[in-house]
């Protein structure tokens, strides 16, 4: 009886899960991975429960042969967190190819997979795409961090910028200007 | 909460282990976004701090003083001498690991020096080093190190990567105040010029002026001439907000932030509708003009020097007592310091609420009162008109800002608003709210532009718990009563949870009150007002249709 890749991956879930999810806990500090691989409260451990349940949907997508849009909401959020955190480029989105080894090992306990390999190599295959898609995400993310850093500044302070514009208006039309705009003191200055 | 003895369980986990792990190995990285810039020496020099100069901490050589590490350790010893409970919070650690998975910044990066308990061990392992006989002759075996270069350095990422959220106090056995370590960190590195610009700017602009953007009294002026005029607009009623008023019987003082930035602005819009409708005896101070006080996150004296002026305004103008409004740590120095620092207020009078005639008797030594505790009072004695439909495009839920939830354990009343303003609202998971809530990652003056990442990973755990309540109840709006929470959450929400907007709980009442007289067909923000669209209201701006919740 031939069985396909993927009911063999959907048997095997739990296990290549488990795997791939120790590796990419691994990049992260080891007193750090035992608290994040901990489910004792689904609110107290945030990095372990977006790991884990990302890479569950990412998964299932990639066997279900969902399309890009789809997998790319799976795994949005776990791109999203490693954008801001201690990594590189590479090294934030490298976890999607360990699912690359992760199916691997599961399979070398099978004996022969010689059947298998188109289907793997197909498989291995939407692996790389979603990889460059995760890079398109990460890239995302980090411009979407500059804009936000951008409208931070200036929502800090929206209203005197509204009414320092009142009274450029107001200049402009020949209106007195009722208002002194206001600078700290050259001793005191702003930020650097 | 933490509870007096430690449980048998917590005993029979204590490691007598020295520290396991290299993390005394582990190199300082200085990565941008995840740090904070040094003060700008003119301001530095405003205040008179010692060993002003310019530096930053992407320079090799940070210029230390000559004898710096003499500052640092006769500092540590008069402050072991002065605090007790710096002497026990140095002793009492056993290790538990109670702490470990509480910090938002452990929480959100994995990195093991932010876990409170070896935060602590930052400044506990030199402390050991040089005032324990163990230390002296065990040293590293005792978890002691000798005072480096590099330590400065760590201590000067972490201490200021710690927002002195007290959340990890709450689940210590031993009650170990993490910020208060973080904030004795703090008073060294300042001791050898080693501040951030943060926190010196607003602080030199605070006092020279009275607010954090160092805005004069004619700007403060302008300003809340402006808000009035805005809300003339919304409302149709000009208001009264009067400034510098002597013999008013309430001092209202709020954040800075809530007459320039937003979404602040539109609380102030609601404070300004509030005391316009109860006809309140009140002035604000041009002087007192600010509630925040970044001394408390410099140094014990600093807060002293900047918290000074709202008692001594509270006096020159002769008010009866102080209401304070919609502010995170003030509250904390409020209820934990001023009483003692710049107290007590025995010439004002105990706070009885003018129209509703409570006592508020928590306050018969501070003489002060949040603007959430006088508000649900108003409410429970009907003294307002609320429409809550007027807040039907919102799906609020609210964040416990870490200072009025932990610092003075205000739960009750900023809901009781909510509720009585708003049809939808629904609460975030238990574990992440009142006295457990998590911190927006970006408070005690580390909410700057340039630590930007370091803030994304602490208010991760506080973003994936809005949405979770926003996937699961389609939440849309995170209410909270802190300029900083005001100023930092909108960007944590656009990154992670990008549905969700932020507002004041005083925009929404302001929203929902039916004010005598009023014409309006938008909110504070002048957007469509839900069921006050032009059709709703008649020419004579009389209204039609509104049910009272009173």
């Amino acid at each position: 009886m031939v069985v396909s890749l993927n009911d063999t991956l959907r048997d095997r879930r739990s296990e290549i899960l488990a795997k791939w999810f120790e590796d990419t806990l691994a990049t992260y500090p080891s007193s750090a991975q035992r608290i994040f691989t901990s489910t004792a409260r689904e609110f107290a451990n945030p990095v372990g429960e977006t790991i884990k349940s990302g890479l569950e949907a990412v998964f299932d997508g990639l066997v279900a042969g969902d399309d890009s849009e789809r997998l790319g909401e799976a795994i949005d959020l776990i791109i999203r967190m490693r954008s801001v955190q201690n990594f590189t480029a590479a090294e934030a989105v490298g976890f999607v190819f360990s699912l690359k080894s992760a199916v691997r090992a599961s399979l070398s306990g099978e004996g022969n997979t010689n059947g298998l390999q188109t289907e793997i190599t197909q498989f291995e295959r939407r692996i790389d795409e979603l990889a460059l898609q995760a890079f398109d995400l990460y890239m995302a993310c980090r411009e979407q961090v500059y804009q936000i850093r951008a409208n931070e500044t200036q929502a800090r302070s929206a209203k005197l910028f509204q009414r320092a514009q009142q009274i450029i208006e107001q200049h402009a039309t020949g209106q007195k200007i009722t208002f002194d705009f206001n600078t700290p003191e050259d001793e005191g200055g702003d930020r650097q | 909460m933490a509870e007096s003895k430690p449980k048998p369980e917590i005993l029979a986990k204590v490691d007598y282990q020295p520290p396991g792990d290299d993390w005394m190995e582990l190199p300082v990285e200085i990565r941008p976004g995840t740090f904070n810039y040094a003060a700008n020496p003119a301001n530095a020099k405003y205040l008179d701090l010692p060993h002003v100069r310019k530096w930053q901490p992407t320079d090799d050589d940070w210029q230390l003083p000559e004898n710096w590490q003499e500052i640092i350790l006769e500092g540590l010893h008069d402050r072991l001498k002065k605090y007790r409970s710096l002497k026990v919070f140095m002793d009492i650690c056993v290790r538990c690991g109670a702490c470990a998975d509480k910090c938002h910044f452990f929480l959100g990066s994995g990195d093991p020096k932010n876990m409170p308990v070896l935060r602590a061990e930052l400044l506990r392992s030199v402390y050991r080093r040089d005032f324990t006989t163990a230390g002296k002759i065990l040293g590293k075996l005792a978890g002691a190190r000798p005072l480096t270069p590099e330590i400065i350095k760590e201590w000067f990422l972490y201490f200021y990567q710690c927002t002195e959220c007290r959340r990890c106090s709450v689940f210590c056995p031993y009650g170990i105040d993490t910020a208060e370590i973080t904030m004795m960190g703090r008073e060294l590195l300042n001791s050898i010029g080693l501040g951030i610009d943060w926190i010196t700017t607003p602080a030199a602009n605070c006092f020279r002026t009275g607010n954090h953007l160092g805005i004069q009294p004619h700007g403060f002026k302008d300003s809340i001439d402006f808000a009035v005029e805005e809300l003339e607009e919304i409302t149709g009623i000009k208001v009264d907000a009067p400034i510098n008023k002597k013999g008013a019987e309430i001092l209202f003082v709020s954040p800075s932030a809530d007459y320039f930035a937003s979404p602040h602005y539109y609380t102030l819009l609601g404070y300004l509708a509030l005391f316009h409708e109860i006809g309140l005896d009140y002035t604000w101070s041009a002087y007192a003009s600010e509630g925040g006080n970044f001394g408390l996150f410099h140094s014990a004296d600093m807060m002293k020097r900047l918290n000074a002026k709202i008692y001594a305004e509270a006096k020159r103008l002769g008010v009866k007592w102080i209401l304070g409004g919609e502010c995170g740590h003030m509250w904390r120095v409020l209820h934990q310091y001023m009483d003692t620092m710049n107290g007590p207020a025995d010439f004002l009078d105990q706070p009885v609420s003018p129209i509703t005639g409570t006592r508020f008797d928590h306050a018969s030594s501070t003489k002060m009162v949040h603007i959430c505790e006088f508000t649900a009072d108003l409410i429970a004695n009907g003294k307002l008109k609320l429409d809550k439909r007027r807040n039907d495009n919102v799906n609020v839920t609210f964040h416990d800002s870490c200072n009025p939830a932990r610092a003075m354990g205000l739960f009750d009343e900023p809901r009781y608003c909510i509720e009585h303003a708003c049809n939808h609202f629904n609460e975030m998971p238990e574990n992440t709210i009142k006295e457990q809530t998590f911190c927006c990652g970006s408070g005690s003056g580390i909410g700057t532009d340039e630590n930007f990442e370091m803030r994304m990973r602490g208010g991760f755990p506080r973003a994936n718990a809005v949405k979770y309540v926003h996937d699961k109840h389609g939440v849309n709006m995170l209410a909270c009563i802190c300029a900083i929470d005001k100023a930092t959450l909108p960007p944590l929400m656009e990154f992670w949870v990008p549905e969700v907007d932020v507002c004041g709980i005083h925009e929404l009442i302001g929203n929902a009150m039916i004010m005598k007289g009023e014409k309006r067909t938008t909110d504070l923000r002048g957007e469509p007002l839900p069921g006050m669209e032009e059709s709703d209201a008649d020419e004579s701006g009389e209204v039609k249709e509104v049910s009272e919740d009173v």
